[in-house]
């Protein structure tokens, strides 16, 4: 970068840099807008919703055999762990046999039906298809810590294998569209996370509850301006990187939170109901506020984080898991409902990601770290109503198993996510250049969308 | 009856010789004087003797204990006819420049050290027909008690922020003195000392983390604390979202595990891993309590989640390490994974058969969370086990004896030394060590000095004593140090305000949302953050990680901010006329009376050296007077609490250095 510009330091300081605790929201906003004005202009609005699965969801679970010899295997390999009480859905490419999806996910039933739900059936993170014999003899090139938590946490957000500068597809999809992402279109519930971390763009990080002011700079008086300015002047750049780190993460948050808060008391009232004791649901209602408030933030293009943890079900899985799937199947119900009621449904498309799916057979009352599973696609411009790529086959030592029920992907990650960024805006090059591993696989995009 | 020889006659045979270190008169002498005299006997008059040369007769001087950066004097002294020539050496210990050191007396500087270092020196002196003699000299080098600032220094990073008393007490003693003392001490346990929430009947979460905030506030075991604070995050459980919820006082015991086997004396890294992987906590959390031999029949395998946890965050890590904690890399520049599949499921099997104590059907666990698990041989995987380095656990073993054999195999693994010494001292004293760092305490891990493994006192000491961690400051300014947890940030303000509420409770409810984090209630066995984090493409250019910085959100950034200034400025024990009854409330006067007769200097200068180790920047000082010039009409205490919130939420602050 050359030098630095008035216009690049105001984008810098939204995006993260300096601080601005001085100026009043009005200034900040109106520099926010300004600086999307300027940006590389993009179609209409769209948002990508992001709802993480941690600890690695039994998706295997959620879709399962209603009758016939499919049933007999999977029961035989699920054990106690088989799932009893299927809704049967009926995909346009029809399943021998019937499938059914988990009762617990019975919000999700109508969506499907009505064809603004797609599932994705036996994806999962692969560099390059590979067969059963190459991963036994030791010769498959595959995805760096296949079973460990946080290693593929990071290979689903990052959409490859690891570089020296970690980045996320989410923030990369922004930069590559415009100039100058804004800030505000890259926002998480739930925490820092890699997905949403570009080469300048770092995710605004708010809680479901809303975005606390400063308390310190309560109030209109001398007091109130003098900690103003001398918290400005604190938080000036430091010679000391990781002091540096601090001041500029700190006067960041100050100056965005200032032009979110002031976005958010645009927001109209909701009616749809989220319910209040579901934590996926309150950060989803958060979402669609903030979904509201779009033309008022001035971005066009948006991704969200939300996550859910505890799906590492290693152990009392029959209990703890169709509880989660109950909040998930709920929280997802309640955001599409309102994404209607904001008139918007065509323009958001919710997805799931997880660590990884989980082993088919059991441990006597759970599942280990697998491979292949399930994922959800949801939203008004989606062709629902089927399940893509090829079902995820739940039998134990097929040609797919490689031991123990971890089952090799049919449909590789970067296949849906490709098919995500391109409805979002990106074009065929843009994708290849954020997901490099989708020229080892063929017919590269899902047809998911409308 | 052997007539005793005139020890002239003795030189004369034993010409030449070399006394080395101190002329014994009696052991090299008396088997040669009986032969002598063999012969001989009676009343003869001595054979007349020839006399020729003997070397000299040299000391190098009592033994010498010192101070560092003392002048030292190395006195010798030498009795012979003629001229001698003097020759002092250095024979062990870190190398000093002797001066003077062709004279008798010669002197050289003891260097600067945290620990007490023996140098040894010889005096060589020879005659003027080239026979010497040699002696030397040991010379204990002790390190000076600290500094204010050198104390305050130690104290952020083996306690829970130093305090005026503390800095005072620590001043009187070297950094390896206060180490070893506060190893020594016996432990202050929790478990025992849980209070039930007001108009409760039993303990609940909030009690064991009131517990947590009284040890630490007052308890003077504090570098012991900090140790097991410091575990707590490697070798993590949890009570966010599982069966463990509602079981205060049994995480209670777990930390008290961390605690007393984590720290002083005799305590070994292999016990920790064995008292951490019986626990019935552990096995809760991890699931190994109530995992099962395969039934093949049935398809079912042993659940593997302890087996590949202990060994990805507990024990080994992913990838083969080198002593100095960098990745061992293939022909092609690969990391090396430490581990595999049939590995996992090798220790997945060993940890079968494993329950609750007090259980009498292994299908119907007691609930007890507190005794170490019990073994059902009927439930054990009996077939053999593949387990690290090549080791085979033959079938047929007990439980127990595949536990024991395997906790071996895994704290024998070389990777151990440096992925945990480099995670301990990421936690105590910064986020970046050099790889020399990182080597040196590894060292230690392997071998105490004493041939024994995983002495964590030893590995303790080493990481405190380390010259990085006592100057990396100076040494590596760019580089070194660490960013405050927020829990840290809390303890070092109620400890220097001696905070307390008129109930005299310490209930926080919402840590989550005010600090990000909480002691065991981390959102996953990873723990808040990950030891390898680096959050933003400047610093991972410069290759450095901020773990701590991975909790930071926008919101919870603000967050605590705002806890600061009510814990402060909101909290003045001298002005909330109406307080609430679990109100913290902060002691202000002895800060609002430094103010007042002193001036603003002495009390910037008294905060600098309780909050920054001394060290407080001239634009750091400027803001801070022009806030006190701002806030000139207000209280001394509402001023000082003031200027102590700004130096909390300071970016110098931020970083513990």
């Amino acid at each position: 970068m050359d030098q630095l510009s008035r216009r690049d330091l105001l984008k810098r300081a939204l995006q993260g840099g300096l601080g601005l605790a001085a100026l009043s929201t009005l200034q900040l906003t109106a520099m926010s807008k300004a600086l999307a004005a300027q940006s590389a202009p993009v179609d209409g609005y769209k948002a990508l919703v992001c709802v993480f699965l941690f600890g690695g969801n039994d998706s295997a679970n959620m879709l399962v055999p209603l009758s016939g010899d499919r049933l007999s295997a999977y029961a035989q390999a699920r054990q106690s762990l088989a799932v009893t009480g299927a809704l049967p859905i009926s995909p346009r490419t029809a399943v021998a046999d019937g499938i059914g999806i988990h009762p617990a996910l019975a919000p999700l039933q109508p969506l499907f039906a009505s064809q603004q739900l797609a599932l994705i059936s036996g994806v999962g993170a692969l560099q390059q298809p590979t067969s059963k014999l190459e991963v036994q003899q030791g010769k498959a090139l595959l995805p760096k810590n296949l079973y460990s938590h946080n290693d593929q946490q990071a290979t689903w957000m990052r959409g490859q294998e690891p570089l020296s500068l970690d980045r996320g597809w989410g923030a990369q999809m922004l930069e590559l569209l415009q100039t100058n992402p804004d800030f505000s279109g890259c926002i998480s519930l739930s925490g820092t996370n890699l997905w949403q971390r570009g080469q300048l763009l770092q995710p605004f990080g708010m809680s479901a509850k809303g975005v606390p002011g400063l308390t310190a700079h309560n109030g209109t008086g001398s007091r109130a301006i003098l900690m103003k300015n001398l918290q400005t002047a604190l938080m000036a750049s430091q010679p000391q990187p990781l002091a540096n780190l601090y001041a500029q993460s700190n006067s960041a948050a100050q100056a965005r939170s200032l032009i979110i808060t002031d976005a958010l008391t645009q927001a109209p009232p909701l009616q749809t109901v989220f319910a209040p004791d579901n934590n996926l649901a309150q950060q989803l209602q958060m979402v669609a506020k903030l979904i509201s408030v779009q033309a008022t933030l001035g971005v066009g293009r948006q991704v969200f984080f939300v996550g859910m943890g505890g799906f590492d079900t290693h152990d009392d899985q029959n209990t703890v898991h169709p509880a989660l799937l109950s909040q998930l199947g709920a929280a997802l119900a309640s955001f599409a409902a309102a994404t209607t009621e904001l008139g918007v449904a065509d323009q958001v498309t919710t997805f799931t990601m997880s660590d990884f799916g989980r082993t088919l057979s059991s441990n006597g009352d759970g599942t280990d770290h697998g491979w292949a599973g399930n994922q959800l696609v949801l939203g008004g411009a989606v062709q629902g109503g089927d399940i893509y790529g090829q079902l995820l086959q739940q039998r134990l030592g097929s040609e797919l198993d490689v031991g123990g029920g971890r089952m090799i992907p049919t449909t590789a990650n970067v296949q849906l996510f490709a098919s995500l960024a391109s409805w979002f805006g990106l074009s065929d090059s843009q994708c290849r250049q954020i997901f490099p591993a989708l020229s080892a696989f063929d017919a590269s995009v899902l047809p998911l969308f409308r | 009856m052997p007539m005793p020889v005139p020890m002239q006659m003795i030189r004369q045979v034993t010409r030449q010789t070399d006394l080395g270190v101190k002329l014994r008169r009696g052991a090299l002498c008396w088997p040669l004087l009986l032969a002598l005299t063999a012969c001989g006997g009676g009343e003869t008059a001595p054979d007349p003797v020839v006399v020729v040369n003997q070397p000299p007769i040299v000391s190098a001087g009592a033994d010498l204990q010192v101070s560092a950066k003392a002048k030292v004097s190395l006195s010798g002294s030498a009795t012979d006819s003629g001229v001698l020539q003097y020759r002092w050496s250095q024979q062990s210990g870190p190398v000093v420049t002797i001066s003077n050191s062709t004279l008798a007396n010669a002197e050289f500087n003891a260097p600067e050290l945290y620990r007490s270092t023996n140098f040894s020196f010889q005096l060589e002196v020879t005659d003027t027909a080239g026979l010497s003699s040699r002696d030397t000299v040991l010379v204990t080098v002790k390190p000076l008690p600290m500094t204010t600032s050198e104390a305050a220094r130690l104290l952020q990073q083996a306690s829970f922020g130093p305090t005026a008393a503390d800095i005072t007490q620590a001043t009187s003693m070297s950094a390896e003195q206060w180490v070893a003392q506060q190893l020594a001490l016996p432990a202050t346990t929790h478990a025992d000392k849980l209070q039930n929430p007001p108009n409760q009947d039993r303990p609940a979460p909030v009690s064991r983390l009131e517990t947590w905030w009284r040890i630490a506030l007052t308890a003077p075991d504090q570098l012991r604390q900090r140790l097991a604070f410091a575990w707590s995050e490697i070798m993590v459980v949890s009570d966010q979202g599982n069966g463990l919820n509602n079981q205060p006082v049994g995480l209670a015991n777990y930390y008290d595990l961390l605690l007393q086997y984590g720290s002083g004396a005799n305590s070994s890294y292999r016990q920790l891993l064995e008292q951490v992987t019986l626990s019935p906590v552990m096995g809760v959390y991890l699931s190994h309590l109530g995992n099962q031999k395969p039934d093949l029949a049935r398809n079912i395998r042993p659940d593997e989640n302890y087996a590949r946890e202990v060994m990805q965050l507990f024990t080994i890590g992913l990838v083969l390490l080198e002593p100095d904690g960098t990745p061992k890399r293939d022909s092609s520049g690969q990391p090396i994974p430490s581990y595999d599949q049939p590995m996992i499921e090798g220790f997945a099997h060993v940890f079968t058969g494993w329950t609750s104590a007090g259980t009498v059907r292994f299908d119907r666990p007691q609930p007890d969370y507190i005794n170490p698990m019990i073994a059902f041989a009927d439930f054990h995987a009996s077939a053999e086990k593949k387990l690290l380095n090549n080791t085979v656990l033959p079938a047929g073993q007990s439980a127990q004896q595949d536990l024991t054999q395997a906790l071996d195999n895994l704290a024998g693994h070389a990777n151990v030394g440096p992925f945990i010494s480099k995670q301990l001292i990421q936690r105590l004293v910064t986020s970046n060590p050099t790889p020399g760092y990182v080597g040196r305490v590894s060292a230690v891990f392997a071998d105490n000095g004493q041939g024994q493994r995983g002495d964590l006192t030893a590995v303790v000491t080493a990481i405190l004593l380390d010259e990085e961690a006592r100057s990396g400051d100076l040494s590596q300014s760019g580089s070194f140090g660490k960013l405050r947890e927020p829990l840290l940030k809390t303890t070092h303000l109620w400890r220097l305000l001696q905070s307390a509420a008129p109930s005299g409770r310490i209930l926080t409810y919402s840590l989550a949302d005010s600090h990000a984090q909480a002691p065991l209630q981390s959102p996953s066995v990873f723990n808040f953050f990950r030891p390898d984090y680096a959050p933003t493409t400047e610093l991972q250019q410069l290759g450095l990680v901020a773990p701590e910085q991975q909790i930071v959100t926008d919101s919870n950034a603000l967050n605590l901010q705002n806890h600061l200034y009510t814990q402060t400025y909101q909290s003045i024990f001298e002005a909330v006329t109406s307080p609430g009854q679990n109100q913290m409330l902060g002691r202000f006067k002895p800060y609002a009376d430094l103010l007042s007769q002193q001036g603003l200097t002495a009390l910037l200068d008294h905060y600098a050296l309780l909050l920054l180790a001394g060290d407080m920047p001239t634009p750091l000082r400027q803001i801070l007077t022009e806030l006190a010039v701002g806030l000139s009409s207000q209280s001394a205490e509402q001023q000082a609490a003031a200027l102590l919130y700004f130096i909390l939420i300071s970016p110098q602050y931020a970083v513990q250095r």
